[in-house]
């Protein structure tokens, strides 16, 4: 049997204050800094916790080629034990032939190696942020402040020369203007009424949409949409979790966005509820849209590139933009987070997600007629003062 | 070197915030290569790469140097006499820490120690900040900065979505002043840099996304601003630093944009704008360097993570907040009738160092740059249906 270690391995201290047991015994209190490493690798979620023996011995085997599992003394062998459950080393067994196709095929994705521990490390699976928030008690801005303890770095800061101060002139109001003005995230869909079709095809295609497309080649096509992307390479795609909408069945879709068309993808298996990490107000929505990233199309380019994966957060949030002001414009409240179990949503959409990850989720949809849950609305430009 | 330390009795602790990755080098091994034993010639040495968010490049260590950086504590402090003289390296590389230092390893340290950052965030963060470089020319010099040498060097990209299953055909959309200011999107790469942009452009353009709209204020004085993008948290951390050239009514240099009052102030530089500072700050894409106003998106981290702390996807949330005010100001400047653009290829750190910042303070994430388009197409946009420029 030959073994050799996954190529891309990070590995972090962690810290943990313990009572030291012994010394409690005789009445003193003393806390030891406990150090362990944290490893985490890109094809497993969550961190696995060595102490200095395991880093020791995965420093003995290789990553470029095989090594020999007899080479390793029987203590060696035992101390990779769990670095083999957890697949951050492999060995040339079919029990292992997982890890090792995955591996291969990362080698193929042209990830940069931080960006890609961040990517899989920063994704949830069956976080509840609303059970958080009550558990903390920090459901409200008001309870936040008192249990951070301390109140927020200020909401802007005075650089520069306050003796040069240049005031700008108010700018005027136009249509775009309008739109900025009215755009509040929405808490509070109606649950009764479902989206008319027209409405979702209308900012489907203002936001989505292909607006036209440069053919370099046959098999070489740049696509124009309403948001700019890194090398114009738009590897954004919108699947559309369809709960209440006039004349479509419910269920998922995958936005076509060169037809503007939606291709079914079946009934979700997993709660939108859960998906959403609970965010309750948020999972009324008629309609939800997936914000993902085909991350081989924009590394094909930008190949283990330390920036690439910030291209493409930005890319999400120039669609978020627009969703917004789109669904304003159709007088629909719209939001957008990012607090999700993406694992929930790669689950219900088949993806693996290195290769296609969730960035970011939106809805939208008709606002209900009372405010039950807060939004932030001090300009009263959706919300009457009184009803608040 | 160890006496240099010792003379002042320096007290050292480790760095707060650091990753590293096992690492194989290959070498040669020169004393098979000369016996000719028909053994392997190359000898495979472990190193441990380590990424740190104080430092702006990786550090390769031995086993043996991590083993002993990460011996000592890295809470109190400890007389640099009682460890080892090989720690001296770890000091000078700053992966220790000394007590009151100068060079800056220990203010950027304690940043990070009151920061609340999640570890590889920050270090991701810290690490994908550039200096000093050219994007282009480098391009350029692998014949990549023209689309066929770009395919030629890499292949085929992958397909723009995939086109087979049964589809459920959508009406098309209405009409409507925000659907026209979509269909002329169109990334600016032809700026006229003699001509003027009006203030009431720039005020139009910066009031879109940043300006405070309204604003609501709790007991304990912390506010919360209303504006016209999203942010998490509803925290609105990010700032805009202005570098302003040929705005009527202003004089050419660097500002910062304060949302509340939607006022500018003047930042002192220590040398003046100039095409040349642009260049530096967008990389080398000379395209942008015309643009009459350049606005750089800076994430406040601290009031971020005031709400997320450690938070795994804090870092995610500042950059999405950066792209929807990028396209907030995609669109008012194409309905003020100007060019623009957005772009990540900046060099983070020489922009900290022109303006001042410390890059776990506010930490430049995006340039969106806009102003006058030139007459004519010299740098090729992507307009396929002719919505800006007119087909020859």
């Amino acid at each position: 049997m030959r073994i050799r270690r996954c190529l891309q391995i990070v590995a972090e201290l962690h810290h943990e204050r313990h009572l030291d047991l012994a010394l409690a015994l005789r009445g003193q209190v003393v806390w030891r800094d406990m150090q362990t490493w944290q490893l985490r690798g890109v094809h497993l979620d969550g961190a696995v916790a060595v102490e200095s023996a395991g880093l020791a011995v995965l420093q003995q085997v290789p990553a470029l080629e095989w090594m020999q599992w007899q080479d390793l003394s029987v203590q060696e062998q035992d101390s990779l034990q769990p670095l083999l459950k957890a697949g951050l080393v492999y060995t040339d067994m079919d029990e292992h032939a997982a890890v090792a196709a995955a591996e291969d095929a990362f080698a193929d994705q042209y990830w940069h190696p931080l960006s890609a521990i961040y990517h899989r490390h920063s994704r949830w699976q069956h976080a509840d942020t609303v059970q958080a928030m009550e558990r903390s008690g920090t459901r409200t801005a008001q309870e936040l402040r008192e249990v951070l303890g301390s109140a927020p770095p200020p909401a802007w800061v005075e650089r520069g020369d306050s003796t040069k101060l240049e005031s700008l002139p108010r700018s005027g109001d136009s249509p775009l203007e309008q739109l900025f003005a009215a755009r509040v995230t929405c808490r509070n869909f109606d649950q009764e009424s479902s989206l008319p079709l027209p409405v979702l095809a209308t900012v489907l295609e203002w936001v989505f949409a292909s607006r036209g497309h440069e053919n370099v080649c046959e098999d070489t096509v740049f696509l124009k949409r309403s948001s700019p992307s890194g090398g114009g390479l738009h590897p954004l795609e919108a699947y559309v979790w369809a709960q209440r909408v006039e004349g479509l069945p419910a269920g998922l879709y995958h936005y076509r966005c060169i037809d503007h068309a939606l291709a079914p993808m079946g009934e979700p298996e997993v709660s939108l509820l859960q998906a959403l990490a609970g965010q309750d107000w948020f999972a009324q929505a008629p309609v939800v849209v997936v914000l993902t990233a085909r991350f081989a199309r924009n590394f094909w380019k930008y190949r283990e590139h330390a920036k690439a994966y910030r291209a493409l957060l930005l890319e999400a949030g120039h669609f978020s933009q627009s969703l917004y002001l789109a669904a304003t414009e159709q007088g629909m409240g719209a939001w957008v987070t990012c607090a999700v179990n993406e694992a929930l949503f790669e689950q219900a959409l088949g993806l693996e997600p290195m290769s296609e990850g969730v960035l970011a989720v939106c809805g939208l949809g008709q606002r209900g007629d009372v405010m039950d849950v807060m939004e932030l609305d001090p300009a009263g430009a959706i919300w009457q003062p009184a009803s608040l | 070197m160890i006496d240099r330390y010792k003379a002042v009795d320096s007290r050292v602790r480790r760095c707060w915030s650091f990753v590293c990755e096992p690492v194989d080098l290959f070498s040669l091994d020169m004393v098979g290569l000369i016996s000719g034993g028909g053994q392997p010639l190359l000898v495979r040495e472990l190193k441990w790469n380590v990424l740190a968010a104080h430092l702006d490049a990786p550090v390769l260590l031995e086993p043996e140097q991590l083993e002993l950086l990460v011996g000592v504590d890295r809470d109190e402090w400890v007389a640099l006499s009682s460890l080892s003289e090989s720690v001296c390296f770890l000091v000078e590389i700053g992966l220790l820490i000394k007590e009151a230092d100068d060079g800056g390893f220990s203010q950027r340290d304690q940043q990070l120690r009151e920061g609340r950052w999640w570890t590889p965030a920050a270090v991701l963060h810290a690490q994908s900040r550039w200096q000093g470089m050219d994007s282009i020319q480098e391009l350029a010099e692998r014949g990549m900065d023209r689309l066929d040498g770009l395919i030629d060097a890499l292949g085929v990209p992958p397909p723009s979505g995939n086109a087979d299953g049964v589809v459920h055909q959508l009406p098309a959309a209405e009409n409507s002043s925000l659907e026209i200011l979509l269909s002329r999107r169109v990334s600016c790469r032809n700026f006229d840099g003699d001509a003027y942009v009006d203030i009431e452009q720039l005020s139009s353009v910066l009031w879109s996304g940043l300006g405070e709209r309204a604003a609501m204020l709790h007991a304990s004085g912390a506010r919360f601003s209303k504006k016209g993008c999203p942010s998490a948290g509803g925290l609105h951390p990010v700032e805009a630093y202005l570098m302003l050239r040929n705005v009527r009514g202003m004089a050419d240099g660097l500002y910062h944009y304060q949302a509340d009052k939607h006022r500018l102030l003047s930042l002192t530089s220590k040398q003046e704008v100039c095409r040349q500072m642009a260049m530096r700050w967008v990389a080398g894409q000379y395209w942008f360097a015309d643009a009459q106003v350049l606005v750089v998106l800076a994430p406040r981290f601290d009031r971020l993570l005031w709400k997320y702390q450690k938070h795994l996807k804090a870092y995610r949330a500042a950059t999405l907040d950066v792209g929807h005010l990028s396209q907030a100001m995609y669109l008012s400047a194409t309905e003020n009738g100007l060019g623009c653009f957005v772009t990540a290829a900046i060099n983070e750190i020489d922009i900290e160092n022109d303006i001042c910042l410390q890059p776990f303070g506010d930490g430049p994430m995006a340039i969106f740059g806009f102003g006058v388009r030139s007459q004519e197409m010299c740098v090729a946009e992507l307009d396929p249906d002719s919505k800006i420029w007119k087909s020859v």
